[in-house]
């Protein structure tokens, strides 16, 4: 039996050009691992039998059945709409950068889409915002399948450019989503940082809990540059010819205390918070989306 | 700067590297978009000074380092005193070059002298390659002997009136080896080697060799004073030779010399200037018998040539040159080669030397007149030119004067000698004689008895003590005396009468007796039947040599009936001061030759009268009175020639000469004019003048050196109280033993040298290990530097994170 993690690998993921099958196949392969159905059974809408496979909770089996027919079955209802999740996508210019299998924004896509059909497969409702220095797509909440395909299209078509402005998107988003919602951003938060903080304050302050995937590339949080480089803004008209090994040691001082006032500030809004590499596994965004909305779930 | 290998001082363009391949690193950087460029413009504005210095620091690093590798490549020599402080210790190059005769040796054009100055201008260049500071000291052997006085002699006559020659009865502190004071005789002394040698070794490079015979471990004796006042140097001790048999066979004194000066900071290198032996003829000797010169006389000259070669010597023609000082209006001719009228005699041809054998021919020459006359023999150009040519002075005098002291007052017994010395009619001989009675002996004072070149007494029993002392005083100044007995004494009363003579002189000029043994007393000369031995069997000796050819003996018909009989006891006792050189038939002395003082004696142990001895009336007789007197007298002749090197003087009346002289001496170049020294005679007598230039005046100027040093003749020129130029010739010869080319091996060299641990060079390999020292030295410090410099590169690479970092 194959082993479901190599489908979750960014390389694996690449060769799937569909958002689709590329969501399909992250979130199943996913959940086929995690040997447990975590997003059936909170309904009382009955919806069909299907035979037990281990790994069911036994919670779910229909005895009676058992008891008439000698088999075993697991019961399925249908549930309400019990979460709205708002998917911010980041994609201004920066998010391009990528030397690996995914650039950050086709990362950050591909996570956007694992989470919409996640959510929209536990009949949650879903929206998608794709921005850059202004909210560049806005799809509303919907809890419809075919809601997915508009996620997946917008996804698809766009791509990054522009420079990044999280303090004015995440305005325009707090007015936008009135309702306390569950926000999932993906983003570098390369831009001000301090607004940017400082407008993830404001979200959170308007009651949404926030999850936050910064996503960097490997480049960027190892600085492996060895021969003379220019290096050229990809959001501003900076350009800087040097010895990357000169200024390496600096470059990735800067860097951590950046991440570091990143995860402060988060913490001290109560953001989850992930950094993520581009080069890992997608699993782990997908791991932090649950936890984040048995978070949310408890709360209501 | 300078370079061993000059082109690949191009390589210092490659310095240049390092920086066009930053200036290209810098054009051909790759292009990456960023997105993060906040974070890496805030580590450049953080580090931008620090980087841009170690950058500048790290190019300037590779840029040394590769101007360190192409100077260490290129044998990069330097003045800087930096640089040579460094890796410097201070070595000194002590150089002993032989300037003696046999270094005049030429193959293709150059002499084994002008090797060893290349060699030396090698070493100064090889040194000049060096880190280390080097110093140069060059002693030529003839310098140095000069001033230690080896070279020192006995005056070539003594006409002054006994009184010593102030400068002579100075102590002669530079005749002894240890107070040599090497700044008076180093050409270089402790010379730094400027980077262009060329003007330290121009005064060298004029110099060329003597016409000595010089010993190289004089100039050790300077090295190694100076060596005690120098710890903190490494020595170099170079003896520039060309290692003869004769020198080097038996280096007696040189090695100890050697042994003495040895320590570890002293290297021995003995420099061979020589490649191979050569072919080489050496005129040995040219001098007259000794026989009367007198103006007119004819005069034998005998000339001996020497074959120094490996092959025989066939057909030798030597050039016999006379030259005429007699002639009236003689004056100085510096551009003349003589002052005096040469005529070339008939070739002397020699036509077969064996190889280390020597041949003598002679030749007679006449001179009319008297005067300081010449005759010069001179040989084929061959590979050492020196010892071709040899020269005598022949002083004739008008007559020679002889005395004979006759004790008949009837003078019987002197008419054998005065029909025997001059004959009359047209037989010249060129004697004067005088006839006195023994009374003149003690009445006369010894400067009369000086103008007699020889004294003949015959039958002179006894004398009176001053008469004695006159005679012993003559005799020890170079006079010639001939004693004959007669009559006059009985038979027994011998012994008393002579016993006065055979013993030492009160007051005289050396303890020798006139007579070194007792007289017993007459004795007959018995004669057996049938018996054919001759009564007299002469010895070889120059008053028979005429005699002595043919097988027979010439003395066939001389009869000797009487003898005087020698005392046993102090013949036995006296032996070694007399020698025999004619015996009668019973082995018993018949003629006697000894030495005193200067002069001679030959005691004839018999009479001429007939009661004793017929051999008046021989014909053989007349040729050995003849002989006899030439010889007797040629004691007080000056000698024809001495080695190059003695000292020149003349000794002359200050009532006929002026005190200023001009002395003419040979030209190293026969084209040239010969130079000419001025020298005032000084006073050492009542009336008595001396001009002297001997080794303590070598060191006064380079024309003063050469003269000393030079072969050939040497004409001294004064004038007369009535202003007449009047000549005294003065002959100085290369050493016949410089001829001697034979070569000692480097093997030899190792038995005779044992002990002494020493490098053996040619001179075209002079240097070259200092070159190659000089060089491993230079190019360790450079190596050094170099290795420190590039551990500084890797840290200043690593310290601007050039390196990759560790995963």
């Amino acid at each position: 039996m194959p082993d479901s993690k190599n489908y979750l690998h960014p390389e694996a993921i690449r060769r799937i050009s569909s958002m689709e099958l590329r969501a399909r196949n992250i979130v199943e392969g996913f959940l086929s691992g995690m040997h447990r159905s975590p997003y059936f059974g909170q309904s009382v809408e009955f919806v069909q039998h299907r035979q037990y496979v281990p790994g069911d909770d036994l919670r779910h089996i229909d005895w009676k059945v058992w008891g008439r027919q000698d088999r075993l079955v697991i019961k399925q209802f249908e549930e309400d709409t019990n979460l709205r999740c708002t998917l911010l996508v980041d994609a201004s210019a920066s998010m391009s950068y990528g030397r690996g299998a995914l650039n950050k924004f086709d990362y950050a896509a591909t996570i956007a889409a694992c989470l919409a059909y996640l959510s929209l497969r536990q009949q949650d409702s879903v929206g998608l915002t794709l921005f850059d220095n202004e909210v560049r797509t806005k799809l509303p909440w919907r809890s419809s399948r075919s809601h997915l395909n508009t996620i997946y299209r917008s996804l698809q078509q766009s791509k990054p450019a522009d420079k990044t402005d999280l303090a004015k998107v995440f305005l325009e988003i707090n007015d936008s989503y009135p309702k306390r919602s569950l926000m999932v951003i993906a983003s570098d938060f390369l831009g001000s940082e301090k607004e940017s903080l400082q407008g993830l304050a404001a979200l959170r302050s308007a009651g949404h809990d926030i999850l936050v995937f910064h996503i960097l590339d490997d480049d960027e949080l190892d600085f492996p540059f060895n021969d003379p480089t220019r290096f050229e803004g990809m959001e501003s008209i900076d350009q800087l010819n040097c010895n990357p090994r000169a200024l390496r040691e600096g470059y990735l001082e800067s860097l951590q205390r950046f991440l570091d006032r990143v995860r402060h500030a988060c913490a001290s809004s109560r953001i989850d918070y992930q950094l993520i590499r581009t080069s890992r596994n997608i699993d782990a965004a997908l791991t932090a989306y649950l936890s984040a909305r048995m978070a949310h779930m408890r709360k209501r | 700067m300078q370079f061993g290998f000059a082109p690949l001082a191009w390589g210092f363009l490659l310095v240049l590297l390092p920086l066009l391949i930053h200036l290209i690193n810098l054009v051909r950087h790759r292009r990456t978009p960023w997105a993060a460029m906040e974070f890496l413009l805030e580590s450049y504005r953080k580090n931008r000074r620090w980087i841009w210095l170690k950058q500048a620091m790290l190019l300037a690093s590779r840029m040394l380092a590769m101007a360190l590798l192409v100077a260490m490549l290129a044998q990069w020599v330097t003045d800087s005193k930096l640089f040579a402080w460094m890796g410097r210790t201070t070595v000194h190059h002590y150089i002993v070059l032989d300037d003696s005769a046999s270094m005049a040796d030429t193959a293709n054009g150059k002499s084994a002298y002008q090797n060893a100055l290349t060699a030396i201008a090698t070493i100064a260049a090889s040194a000049k390659q060096d880190s280390q500071n080097h110093l140069i000291s060059v002693f030529r052997s003839s310098r140095a002997n000069l001033a230690s006085g080896r070279m020192t002699d006995t005056p070539d006559s003594g006409v002054t009136d006994g009184k010593q020659d102030s400068r002579q009865a100075e102590p002669t502190t530079s005749s002894t080896n240890d107070s040599l004071r090497a700044d008076s005789i180093a050409d270089l002394l402790a010379q730094t080697i400027p980077s262009d040698a060329t003007g330290l070794l121009s005064k060298l490079n004029a110099t060329s060799p003597t016409s000595l015979e010089t010993d190289l471990a004089i100039p050790l004796d300077a090295i190694a004073t100076l060596l005690k006042s120098s710890d903190n140097e490494r020595a170099i001790i170079y003896l520039m030779s060309d290692f003869r048999t004769k020198d080097w066979a038996s280096p007696v004194s040189l090695k100890q010399r050697l042994q003495t000066i040895k320590n570890e900071r002293v290297e021995f290198q003995l420099v061979d200037c020589v490649e191979n032996r050569h072919e080489n003829l050496t005129v040995v000797a040219v001098e007259p018998r000794q026989e009367v010169l007198a103006a007119g006389v004819p005069t034998m000259i005998n000339v001996t040539i020497r074959n120094n070669g490996t092959t025989p010597a066939r057909n030798v023609s030597a050039r016999i040159t006379a030259v005429d000082y007699g002639q009236a209006g003689s004056e100085p001719k510096p551009t003349n080669r003589f002052s005096g009228l040469s005529t070339e005699l008939p070739p002397m041809v020699f036509e077969r030397i064996e190889a280390g054998e020597a041949a003598t021919r002679n030749v007679q020459v006449v001179f009319p007149k008297s005067g300081s006359h010449v005759v010069q023999v001179e040989l084929p150009p061959d590979s050492l030119a020196n010892d071709n040519v040899a020269t005598c002075v022949l002083d004739i005098a008008d007559g020679v004067r002889v005395l004979l002291v006759d004790g008949d007052s009837g003078g019987k017994h002197s008419f054998f000698f005065e029909s025997a010395l001059n004959p009359g009619g047209n037989a010249k001989t060129g004697l004067i004689i005088a006839r006195e009675g023994p009374e003149f002996l003690r009445d006369t004072d010894a400067e009369s008895l000086d103008s007699y070149a020889c004294i003949i007494l015959q039958s002179v029993p006894s004398l009176d003590p001053r008469a004695l002392a006159n005679l012993h005083r003559f005799v020890s100044r170079g006079g010639g005396l001939s004693l004959w007995f007669g009559d006059q004494v009985t038979a027994t009363d011998y012994m008393r009468s002579y016993a006065a003579w055979a013993k030492p002189i009160p007051g005289g000029l050396n303890e020798t007796p006139l007579l070194p043994f007792l007289l017993r007393g007459v004795a007959e000369l018995t004669k057996a039947p049938g018996d054919t031995t001759p009564d007299i069997i002469a010895e070889n000796h120059p008053i028979f040599a005429p005699l002595l050819g043919s097988g027979n003996s010439p003395f066939q018909f001389v009869r000797v009936q009487r003898f005087v009989e020698i005392d046993p006891s102090s013949a036995a006792s006296s032996s070694k001061l007399w020698k025999s050189v004619a015996t009668l038939r019973n082995r018993q002395p018949l003629l006697v030759d000894y030495p005193i003082g200067a002069g001679r004696v030959l005691v004839a142990l018999t009479s001429l009268d007939r009661r004793w001895s017929n051999w008046p009336q021989d014909p053989t007789f007349v040729v050995a009175a003849l002989k006899m007197v030439g010889y007797l007298s040629s004691f007080k002749t000056p000698e024809s020639s001495k080695l190059t090197g003695a000292a020149l003087r003349w000794d002359f009346s200050s009532q006929e000469l002026l005190p200023e002289t001009q002395l003419l001496f040979p030209s190293p170049s026969s084209r040239a004019v010969r130079p000419s020294l001025q020298i005032n005679a000084s006073a050492v007598g009542t009336n008595a003048l001396r001009a002297t230039l001997d080794n303590r005046d070598a060191g006064s100027s380079n024309e003063v050196a050469r003269a000393l040093t030079t072969s050939g003749l040497f004409e001294w020129w004064g004038t007369s109280i009535q202003g007449d130029p009047v000549v005294k010739n003065v002959a100085r010869n290369t050493p016949p033993s410089e001829g001697e080319l034979e070569r000692v091996t480097p093997a030899d060299l190792n038995r005779s040298l044992s002990g002494v641990k020493f490098t053996y060079r040619t001179a075209m390999s002079a240097g070259s290990s200092l070159a190659t020292a000089g060089l491993s030295n230079r190019n360790m410090l450079l190596m050094a530097l170099l290795v420190l410099l590039l551990l500084a590169e890797q840290w200043l690479a690593w310290s601007a994170s050039y390196h990759l970092p560790k995963r």
